[in-house]
């Protein structure tokens, strides 16, 4: 494993959800992480207040997705359905904690969701989402909470993409700024290498600037005795970022939250688009 | 009355002369057919008659060398036809547990096979390939993405429409809601109850409006997956057909002269297309097993569906094929359908499907050892069944039996061709003939092995040819001239017969296997005489111990017979023992008791269920044969008891008749009988002596009691005259009556033979009926008057019999 220079440190993992069954592999992902990194573990369940305020309503009536059918969604249904929610979640951060063998910790918040994870990514170095399962009209387009976690966490935010692990070759965004030389320290600090290999997306402004680019990489990895994959991309171009991190076969892509080489709306694309999970780095 | 003289020795055993044999060079011609002209006459008209029924049953005596003869006959018959069609079963793409069979020509079955193996080896690659292109890939998220945006298009049109009213759409734990929203969030139920009654009515209105709208969304979203699961699935089709069609064609090209295999193919592909989605799964993946691999589980694939079943595979045979089935179990004459372990349950399928020697003889011919057929259950009925409907039809034994109630495959019958060939003994046959009322349908024609074959110049010089020949076929030495006369003489003792040869030739072949062994022994380079006689003495000494037990009982007095001497009543019998293939004779003593009696003679083996039948009618013989003699003109009022004494194991057969009537003859005159003199013959009622079997062993039986005792010259046996043509004795019984020691009488009639035995003459009857004083018979007679004259007086004035011998 390489040595990461000093400047990108994980001691505390948050992973939020919302339910049991998106928190499953978030919390396999997170805690195979802190077992890595020597980090704790924190589990946050959300409970998104729009439902208690919906069981509150006289006009609340829940239309089910596998039937169709119309039932009334009380109060009395939510909070049960809430406890058996909160009891499988926390045995769930439990088990995956006893598994990786790392400390844990569990807590309950409630609000608004999108401001609950916002609020819950304060609270460690690094949060990985376990929310966010489709709705019927989100169609391919990320969950607005993975949305709102990209553009405003104030925390390093690992985004999963479905039935994926952040495993394999990692592939770092690097076009000079400080973000992105965060984000290679980010990448070799959380992921390190994969079987001695690192892949480098170089975003230069031309060749020359990409040659200097990839020069100054060299020299950061040399000290650490990694000869990784360059590839070469042009600066905002989502689906070229896509293309090769799907050719590449990048396992996780790694990228700067504030990457000047793909500014918005060319990095929310990349989230929406790219196969592989993606570490956006604050 | 002129008795017989003790025959010569040349009579007593009948030498083939080896001047009379060919040289060895022309007696080796291999001819093997010696006296089955007839039986092989008949395998050739049941082989080349191609009617209905008319398979061949051959039977004869075990050792006559049947199967041999019969199979060179077939064979030579079998390879003049051409070979038949090869025989698949493939899976049947409409009805998975009936698999169809294919008839391809001689050959082609493993042709078709491997061809079918490279089809699925190329369509595993290539239809992945297909799959995994860029185009495909493109037009599949095309249409992942039109439903998506269908979806997306409507559910975000609703929510358009509910937003307009202040509504929201919420993800509940299991499904959906609407809800009153306000700058986003879900409005507060406290504040949602401040509002106005009509503001809430119009939100709640709105809300069931939009819910409908909803349920409407929701209901579609199935039926929208649905059409693009369809057009998905009509896009794999394509993409599979394009894949797949060159293949297929280039596949049929080489079957388009065999429309059955075309037939076959087009199902493979429509199938093909049909589960284009089994392919996509990367190609190392190992194929499932089994039922589940032919039906295709979720997910997994399974092209054993695919597979070729060759059951037949003629490809490599030149003729008709001929097949003999050593262990004919239903499973190896009919087929069976094999099963698998898979996760604790028994599963199976097409390619588990293996043929019987049925299928395998199918076109040409199945030869079955009849009695081994028989001691197998239910399948001498599924053979006729087959033969019947001229089909194979494979069917576990249990459901043969109407046990099984399982699900099982049923693999279509077969057309069968073939001609059945059952070899086994005639009680088998004349079984069978008598008690199935099907075998006469099914096996009309007949093949009879003789067991024996005259002695003449012509088939003893093809039987020395037959021996010089088994000699170089099997790899033995070479047979001197006296050595093969020496076999052919111990031919003729096997056959118990000095003008016949036995034909139970595996005899003769095991007399060879052992001569070699012993020439082997001695370090000679042919084999002599000397082997031959050798093998037979040392066979005989593996065999004799029984007999050598019961000639110490006789020696050492246990059992009681006399060799010297004389007694009343009293006469040495002789019977034969057969203990597996070896046979001795054994003398007995039969006694004799007379008294006053209602004329009847009184057989205790009878009385005591001893004595088997023919031995009972012999006894009842004698009755007849004296009141005709003795009592034409008054009662019979004789009780007479016979026995065979220390007899512990029964007696059947009627060769001792004779001697008991001799016994009886004795006790009326009260003459007594040499007991150096053993008697053996059965008897009819005018007192002719008639033939019996073994013979020779019961000569040979008594011999070696007075040798052992040693021999006086006044020893030996009277046999019926119409047995000297049985003799083949022993050598050392040949000698001794050469010098004279021991004699061998023939005798016609029992007046002969009591004469022999008593030395007193039997005496002639005159015109009136009446014997001699003084004579055998006279003596008789007188006491059989004497015994009538008490019983007239006992009836009418009382009195007590009286007893005639000792």
């Amino acid at each position: 494993m390489s040595t990461p220079e000093p400047g990108f440190d994980v001691r505390r993992i948050v992973v939020a959800f919302e339910s049991s069954t998106a928190a499953a592999a978030a919390l396999e992902e997170a805690a195979g992480l802190a077992a890595r990194l020597h980090a704790e573990l924190e589990g946050v369940y959300v409970q998104d207040i729009n439902l208690v305020r919906l069981a509150g309503l006289p006009v609340g009536r829940e239309i089910q997705l596998l039937t169709g059918k119309v039932r009334d969604f009380t109060a009395d249904a939510l909070e049960a359905e809430t406890r058996m929610q909160e009891f499988v979640a926390r045995r769930a951060v439990a088990a995956a904690a006893a598994r990786a063998r790392v400390t844990y910790a569990f807590r309950i918040a409630r609000g608004q969701v999108d401001a609950e994870v916002l609020n819950a990514a304060d609270s460690g170095d690094l949060l990985v989402l376990g929310t966010g399962d489709r709705t019927p009209w989100s169609g391919t387009r990320l969950h607005h909470t993975v949305r709102a976690a990209a553009q405003r966490a104030p925390r390093s935010v690992l985004i999963p993409k479905p039935g994926t692990r952040a495993a394999g070759v990692p592939l770092v965004c690097y076009d000079g700024s400080v973000g992105s030389r965060r984000a290679l320290e980010a990448g070799l600090r959380v992921f390190g290498t994969h079987e001695g290999r690192l892949a480098v997306l170089v975003l230069g402004n031309d060749t020359t600037d990409g040659e200097r680019l990839r020069r100054q990489v060299e020299a950061r990895l040399a000290p650490l005795a990694v000869a990784p994959r360059f590839l070469h991309g042009a600066r905002q171009h989502a689906a070229e970022v896509c293309q090769l991190a799907s050719e590449s076969g990048a396992g996780v892509l790694v990228m700067a939250a504030d990457c000047p080489a793909l500014n918005e709306p060319h990095r929310q694309e990349v989230l929406e688009s790219v196969a592989c999970p993606v570490l956006l780095v604050r | 009355m002129r008795l017989p003289e003790p025959l010569q020795p040349d009579q007593l055993y009948t030498k083939c002369d080896p001047g009379e044999l060919p040289p060895a060079g022309e007696t080796a011609d291999g001819s093997d057919d010696l006296g089955q002209e007839r039986a092989l006459d008949a395998v050739r008209f049941g082989v080349d008659i191609r009617r209905h029924g008319y398979n061949i049953f051959v039977h004869g005596a075990p050792g006559t060398g049947k199967y041999p003869l019969v199979r060179s006959r077939i064979e030579q018959a079998a390879s003049a036809r051409p070979a038949p069609p090869d025989w698949c079963y493939v899976h049947n793409f409409q009805e998975t547990h009936k698999p169809n069979a294919l008839r391809l020509p001689a050959g082609r079955g493993c042709r078709l096979r491997r061809d079918m193996e490279q089809l699925i080896r190329e369509l595993r690659a290539a239809i992945p390939a297909a799959f995994e292109s860029e185009d495909y890939q493109a037009r599949a998220q095309t249409l992942q993405a039109q439903l998506s945006q269908r979806q997306e298009a409507a559910f975000n049109a609703l929510q358009e429409r509910a937003k307009a009213r202040s509504v929201g759409l919420i993800r509940t734990p299991a499904g959906l809601a609407l809800a009153p929203t306000a700058k986003g969030e879900v409005v507060n139920p406290e504040a949602f109850r401040q509002w106005p009654e009509e503001t809430q009515a119009t939100v709640r209105a709105d809300i069931a409006e939009l819910e409908k709208e909803l349920q409407e969304i929701l209901k579609k979203v199935p039926q929208w997956d649905r059409e693009r699961r369809e057009q998905l699935r009509g896009l794999n089709q394509e993409v599979v057909s394009h894949a797949v069609g060159q293949f297929i064609e280039e596949l049929s090209k080489d079957y388009e002269d065999l429309p059955d295999v075309i037939d076959y193919i087009e199902q493979v592909r429509a199938d093909l297309l049909e589960n284009a989605e089994e392919f996509r799964a990367p190609e190392t993946q190992e194929p499932q097993q089994g039922a589940a691999a032919v039906r295709g589980g979720p997910r997994e694939p399974s092209f054993r569906r695919y597979q070729v079943n060759v059951i037949v595979d003629n490809g490599a045979l030149e003729g008709a094929p001929v097949i003999y089935e050593d262990l004919p179990t239903h499973g190896n004459v009919i087929g069976r359908v094999e099963q698998m372990a898979q996760f604790g349950a028994l599963t199976t399928d097409f390619t588990l499907i293996k043929p019987g020697a049925l299928h395998a003889a199918n076109g040409g011919y199945l030869m079955v050892d009849a009695r081994k057929l028989f001691m197998q259950p239910i399948i001498w009925e599924e053979i006729k069944r087959a033969l019947q409907s001229s089909e194979i039809r494979i069917q576990g034994l249990t459901e043969a039996m109407g046990f099984a109630n399982t699900v099982t495959l049923q693999p279509e019958p077969i057309p069968l061709d073939v001609k059945v060939v059952l070899l086994g003994d005639p009680t088998i046959y004349y079984l069978l003939s008598q008690a199935d009322p099907d075998f006469p349908e099914l096996f009309k024609v007949a093949a009879d092995f003789d067991d024996q074959v005259p002695r003449n110049h012509g088939n003893t010089a093809r039987y020395a040819g037959m021996i010089a020949a088994t000699a170089r076929r099997e790899g033995l030495r070479p047979l001197s001239r006296d050595a093969t006369a020496r076999v052919i003489e111990q031919a003729a003792r096997l056959a118990a017969d000095s003008e016949r040869l036995t034909l139970r030739l595996r005899a003769i072949d095991d007399l060879l296997y052992e001569a070699d062994y012993w020439a082997g022994q001695d370090g000679n380079g042919e084999i002599a005489v000397r082997d031959v006689e050798r093998a037979i003495e040392a066979k005989t000494r593996r065999a004799d111990r029984v007999r050598e037990r019961s000639q110490e009982q006789i020696l050492r007095d246990t059992l009681l017979i006399d060799t010297d001497g004389e007694a009343v009543g009293q006469v040495n019998g002789l019977s034969v023992l057969q203990l597996g293939e070896f046979a001795f004779g054994k003398p007995s003593r039969i006694t004799a008791r007379v008294r006053l009696g209602r004329g009847e003679v009184l057989d205790i083996e009878r009385e005591v269920e001893m004595g088997g039948p023919l031995h009972s009618k012999g006894v009842l013989i004698l009755s007849g044969f004296l009141g005709a003699r003795f009592a034409r003109r008054h009662p019979l009022a004789l009780s007479a008891s016979l026995v065979f004494e220390q007899s512990y194991g029964g007696v059947d057969g009627d060769s001792a008749s004779s001697t008991e009537l001799y016994a009886l003859l004795s006790a009326l005159s009260g003459v007594p009988i040499r007991q150096s003199l053993a008697v053996t013959g059965s008897v009819n009622q005018l007192g002719q002596v008639q033939a019996i079997g073994g013979v020779n062993e019961k000569i040979e039986g008594f011999y070696d009691i007075c040798a052992a005792r040693g021999l006086t010259g006044r020893q030996g046996v009277l046999i019926p005259a119409s047995n000297v043509k049985h003799l083949m004795l022993r050598r050392d019984v040949v000698d001794a009556a050469a010098q004279g020691k021991f004699h061998v009488y023939p005798v016609e009639t029992i007046d002969q033979g009591i004469e022999l035995l008593t030395g007193v003459p039997a005496g002639d009857a005159d015109t009136a009926g009446n014997f001699p004083a003084g004579s055998v018979n006279g003596r008789a007679q007188a006491t059989l008057l004497e015994f009538a004259r008490s019983a007239r007086d006992f009836t009418a004035g009382g009195g007590s019999g009286t007893e005639a011998s000792s």
